[in-house]
């Protein structure tokens, strides 16, 4: 019963990551259609919501493979899983506060990884797993993202030289929404797929699913309805600083940057990495800003975010073992309730501090001003 | 040999690791697969790069110089009303070019026919 209860809390923790992780990262598809005009923000996040949920379901050979190679699994418990994803969810929230476009995977993997060491001690961490799988790849993959980006900025601006603005401005626009709808499918394959994994994890953990067992399909129908809801709310604050943030972008960068991070992404995922798609976004996003003469880069903002990305895992993994440790010294279904209030009374915190400077669909496209918030005073909307 | 095959699965697990390729260079190996580095960044520039140029020359395709009332477009650029005769003034222009651009696009859906392939069936 209380094992029961516990897991009970899990899934729903579980899926409250997956509902972060969508709002989070809705910028990483949909913020350069946005800014460009290309879409309506309201349109622009239901497309991606919808494409999130049809990727979610697209490929189910769905296992646990998010602590796998990171982790020693066995040392895994349901308290364990329950501790990470209070780590993950309350990183996400916070850079979301920030406007910090990071990395949804890197909180959860490290926010499993703290509560990991802290239950079990610096060897259930396959470090080497985590350095070639998670680390090596995170510090690579924007710098491809970067790289292809800007070759295909400068080739598009090349060719298209001669095409007047209007033609080249609305055509654009079309590639770029099919540019970007390809990131939001293949979001919704990676990235629903690790909560999926997660919860097996701890049905798992739990005993009720047997070792290396596949995700029921209840689990994959909740969390491709959370990843989704998620995306369509819109992690505004994100996508204004991803679409105008880092640079001022036109269609034709759009069309390049979302082609550009669709490429990585699906490649790597087909290799098997799975990528932090927030980082190859932010690559491209940057490589369109390189590619084309004359762009503004802010670098500054682009530094912001190198900095968050480098916290993520060891903030989250300190948040992880932190609320490891309140749950296990308290002890059993108690310990969890209340960090599982705490973790309810952090999030309700944080977002009403987001309220005082709300961003949301009619101001995300304000003129940039070095600040999350649009600085002219807003009406709260909605 | 045969007969052991329930003990002799505890034997091979150096093979395992090695996977398909482990002729060269398994220190570095462990850390980056630079096989898999290096595809990713050839097969991403062709696939993200290439296809959005191949983009662009259908478009340009599509709006080859040679129609009279190309520069008009330049002058109307502000407004985005009208497409239609815009589109319906290039197409009459220049058949070469809507051939060229329709078999640019022809490719580049391809392309992203093959990528949704790839997810449902690479995973």
């Amino acid at each position: 019963m209380t094992k029961d209860l516990i897991l009970a809390l899990v899934v729903v923790t579980a899926l409250g990551f997956d509902f972060t992780n969508g709002f989070h990262d809705t910028g990483n598809a949909m913020a350069t259609s946005i800014a460009t005009g290309a879409l309506g923000p309201r349109t622009a996040v239901a497309l991606s919501g919808v494409l999130n949920l049809v990727g979610a379901f697209l490929s189910l050979s769905v296992a646990a493979t998010i602590a796998s190679g990171l982790v020693q699994t066995h040392l895994v418990t349901v308290t364990v899983v329950f501790a990470g994803l209070a780590g993950g969810i309350i990183w996400n929230l916070l850079t979301w506060l920030l406007g910090i476009p990071s990395s949804s995977s890197h909180a959860l993997i490290g926010g499993v990884i703290g509560a990991t060491i802290a239950a079990a001690g610096g060897h259930a961490v396959k470090w080497h797993g985590l350095v070639s799988k998670v680390i090596i790849p995170a510090g690579l993959s924007p710098v491809i993202a970067l790289l292809i980006a800007a070759t295909g900025t400068w080739l598009i601006y090349r060719i298209s030289r001669n095409i007047s603005n209007a033609s080249r401005t609305h055509g654009f626009r079309l590639g770029q929404i099919g540019s970007a709808s390809m990131v939001s499918l293949a979001h919704g394959t990676n990235d629903a797929q690790k909560t999926m994994g997660v919860i097996t994890l701890a049905l798992i953990a739990n005993g009720t699913l047997a070792s290396g067992s596949k995700a029921p399909f209840w689990v994959i129908l909740t969390c491709a309805l959370a990843i989704s809801l998620g995306t369509y709310v819109g992690g505004w604050r994100v996508i204004r600083t991803l679409g105008k943030g880092l640079v001022e972008i036109e269609s034709p960068q759009g069309m390049a940057a979302e082609s550009a991070s669709a490429a990585v992404i699906l490649l790597s995922s087909h290799f098997g990495y799975s990528l932090s798609t927030t980082h190859v976004a932010t690559g491209s996003i940057l490589g369109v800003g390189v590619g084309k003469k004359g762009a503004e880069v802010r670098w500054n903002v682009a530094g912001r975010m190198a900095t968050a990305w480098l916290f993520t895992l060891p903030i989250a993994a300190v948040v992880g073992a932190g609320s490891y440790g309140l749950a296990h010294v308290i002890g059993g279904l108690a310990g969890v309730i209340v960090d599982f209030v705490i973790l309810i009374g952090i999030a309700g915190g944080i977002y009403l501090r987001s309220r005082k400077t709300a961003v949301s669909a009619h101001n995300v496209n304000d003129e940039w001003t070095g600040t999350v918030a649009p600085s002219e005073p807003e009406p709260a909307g909605v | 040999m045969s007969t052991t095959s329930g003990p002799g699965r505890s034997l091979r697990p150096s093979q395992n690791p090695q996977g398909s390729d482990g002729d060269k260079g398994e220190n570095v190996n462990s850390w980056i697969n630079l096989t898999a580095l290096w595809q990713i960044v050839v097969v991403g520039l062709l696939a993200g790069a290439g296809l959005p140029a191949l983009f662009a020359v259908g478009l340009r395709a599509l709006n080859t110089p040679g129609s009279r009332v190309q520069t008009a477009g330049a002058g109307a650029a502000g407004g985005m009303t009208g497409t239609d005769t815009e589109s319906g003034r290039v197409y009459g222009g220049n058949p070469m070019g809507l051939a060229i651009g329709v078999l640019c696009f022809a490719i580049v859906l391809a392309a992203i026919g093959y990528g949704i392939y790839l997810i449902v069936a690479g995973t």
